[in-house]
């Protein structure tokens, strides 16, 4: 039987009172997101390190109480902090935040999961750093574990961040304390430089997952590289958009591009430079893509996102002469593909084509690439967000408070252009029917796997648009599972609309939930694991429209 | 009617589209004029656009300092992941 009061006691005495909180504001603000959510935050409890941690978890063993754990919270567009099951306890783990090892040689750094991007930017750049880290698109304060924990994409080489990371130390739902890999064995020399260790390999269970804490985390950093360009290419015609992706993943599977490599269509850009043109439209929605075109051809000709889709290569090499020989080669393949190409360096612009279009105003644009912006965190793209706001977007952005609606869908689809036409048309099919904008990415995660990013973004203040965009999610959702494009990350929105497996994966992973966690203590319902009556789906608001 | 304007009448929309965001870009003047009224700047200094490219006008965001216009014209503003 939940005892609440019970265990808030037992936390005051663990965490001290003022790390516990129960006023209105606090859980308020915790039970916000960037969409409609229905589930209650009964406190928020912050532990400062692992032993807290651990006696947290015993804790709510005893009094039967839930609790969810997040890092630092920032989970944008796929619930932020609030719990897939109602009356959960929020344990913040912003204030375990240290950076406990780093080397440099070997190009690692140890963290625990309230350090943020930001802090470990200025950490590195304190020491001198040669190396960087993989940022997101996020805000520069949210968590690299927490990021990492959900499989999250990142720039650079190490752009697969989940694939990059080793040496969890993760305290369990019933308390005790495990390290993967190697850091198994006290004094392991390769703890932190290597994936495997020996014999079963734990990392996974606890990514995506409700069945531990981790409270420790080795992440491995990438070198600056010696010369550094950026390719960008431009397309007009939708048509060739899938001979474009051929192209690009044979390059990929070929070597080239080894780190980032996204490409995006118009309304993806435009969201991040502006907000939406409500004079232009009268206050009408959606945007028809034909207003947006004619900015495009008209004021915005030469700038690098006059295009209808495009993209961008982050090209890391050893040397100034490698970098020109991949250059040659990718002029080559992509010569034909694209209306405009070009590759910028500390030099400038070098232009392979650029149809329709003046160079030289282009280059201005363009500017240099020196590479200074490599692994440096940056909150710009938090302006889409305030896409359909009609209040301007604020210094201090923070989507949960302005009631920013925002709802992510992130198929992954083979590396293939006819998929990804299909995938593409089934996202585009479903936004236009509910009235949304389609903001699209088509990131490169690997040489055989792209991910859709697609942002439902609207305003939460308009009645019925909660209501609206649910739908459009799900219906959207539903379709691309039904074409085989399964989501590779989930939110609370989505934990409830996986379908059931049709092999013996959920018996399987029920039993580990039992196993690892008997009391159903962690984070109930969290990515479908020991959910009560659904897997998640309950987590989610009412529709309104 | 000055040289510029006479020449601004003679392009097609599209570059004179293309020549108003460049002037925008560079004059400051120009782009103190524009953030204050778009289709009054572009109209006094002669740029003939028909009913598109006014709604295209209206839609763009002229606003903001030259430091924010800076910022957001940049590739930097953009985070590719």
């Amino acid at each position: 039987m939940n005892d609440l009061a019970g265990a808030l006691e037992a936390w005051r005495g663990i965490v001290g009172p003022e790390h516990v909180l129960t006023d209105t504001a606090t859980l308020s603000a915790a039970g916000s997101a960037t969409f409609a959510t229905a589930n209650r935050v009964r406190a928020v409890i912050r532990p400062g390190n692992r032993e807290e941690v651990r006696s947290c978890v015993r804790a709510a063993n005893e009094h039967r109480a839930p609790i969810y754990p997040v890092s630092t919270g920032k989970n944008w567009g796929y619930g932020s902090r609030v719990p897939p099951a109602d009356g959960s306890v929020l344990m913040e783990l912003r204030r375990l935040d240290r950076i406990t090892d780093y080397d440099e040689k070997l190009a690692y750094v140890t963290v625990e999961p309230g350090v943020t991007f930001r802090q470990l930017r200025g950490f590195l750049r304190g020491e001198g750093s040669n190396l960087m880290l993989s940022v997101t698109g996020s805000t520069p304060d949210s968590s690299p574990v927490g990021n990492a924990l959900e499989r999250g994409a990142g720039s650079g080489p190490y752009a697969d961040r989940a694939a990059h990371v080793c040496g969890l130390e993760v305290v369990l739902p019933t308390g005790e304390v495990v390290r993967t890999g190697f850091g198994r064995f006290g004094g392991a020399k390769t703890a932190k430089l290597h994936r495997w260790g020996v014999g079963p390999h734990l990392d996974g269970l606890f990514a995506q997952s409700n069945l531990g804490i981790v409270t420790e985390m080795t992440m491995w950093l990438a070198p600056m590289p010696d010369y550094f360009q950026s390719c960008f290419f431009g397309l007009d015609d939708e048509a060739r958009l899938p001979d474009l992706v051929d192209a690009l993943q044979t390059l990929k599977l070929r070597g080239l591009f080894r780190a980032g490599l996204t490409v995006r269509n118009d309304f993806n850009v435009l969201v991040r430079m502006q907000q939406y043109p409500w004079g232009a439209l009268d206050g009408a929605t959606p945007m028809p893509p034909g207003l947006l075109e004619r900015m495009r051809r008209g004021f915005w000709r030469d700038a690098w996102w006059g295009s209808l889709w495009i993209g961008w290569a982050e090209l890391h090499h050893a040397s100034r002469e490698q970098g020109l020989a991949e250059r040659k080669i990718i002029e080559e393949a992509l010569g034909d593909k694209v209306d405009r190409l070009a590759f910028i360096d500390a030099e400038g612009a070098t232009f392979s084509r650029w149809e329709g279009g003046d160079t030289e105003a282009a280059a201005g644009y363009f500017g240099r690439e020196d590479g200074s912006s490599l692994g440096v965190p940056g909150d710009e793209n938090i302006r889409s967000a305030y896409w359909r706001k009609k209040t301007p977007v604020p210094e201090d952005m923070d989507p949960d408070r302005d009631r920013c609606g925002v709802i992510f869908c992130v198929p992954a689809v083979p590396f293939e252009g006819r998929h990804v036409r299909v995938a593409l048309d089934i996202v585009s099919d479903a936004l236009a029917k509910h009235g949304f904008e389609p903001i699209l990415i088509v990131g490169a995660i690997s040489e055989r796997v792209v991910y859709l990013n697609v942002d439902i973004t609207y305003d939460r203040d308009v009645a019925g648009e909660d209501g609206r965009a649910l739908k459009c999610h799900d219906e959207m959702l539903g379709r691309l599972i039904g074409a085989g494009y399964v989501p590779y990350r989930l939110g609370i929105q989505s934990f409830g609309l996986l379908p059931e497996p049709h092999d013996d994966t959920g018996g399987l992973l029920n039993a580990l939930k039992r196993t690892f966690d008997p009391n159903n203590i962690l984070a109930p319902g969290r990515y479908g694991l020991g959910a009560e009556g659904s897997r998640g789906g309950q987590a989610r608001g009412r529709e309104q429209g | 009617m000055n040289n510029e304007e006479e020449e601004v009448k003679g392009m097609s929309n599209q570059g004179a589209m293309q020549q108003l965001t460049d002037r925008f870009m560079n004059d400051a003047g120009f782009r103190e004029e524009m953030r204050q009224d778009p289709e009054g700047a572009a109209e006094r200094s002669g740029y003939e656009l028909d009913e598109e490219d006014r709604q295209a006008l209206k839609g763009v965001d002229w606003s903001g300092t030259d430091q924010e216009l800076k910022e957001r014209v940049s590739k930097y503003s953009i985070r590719w992941c």
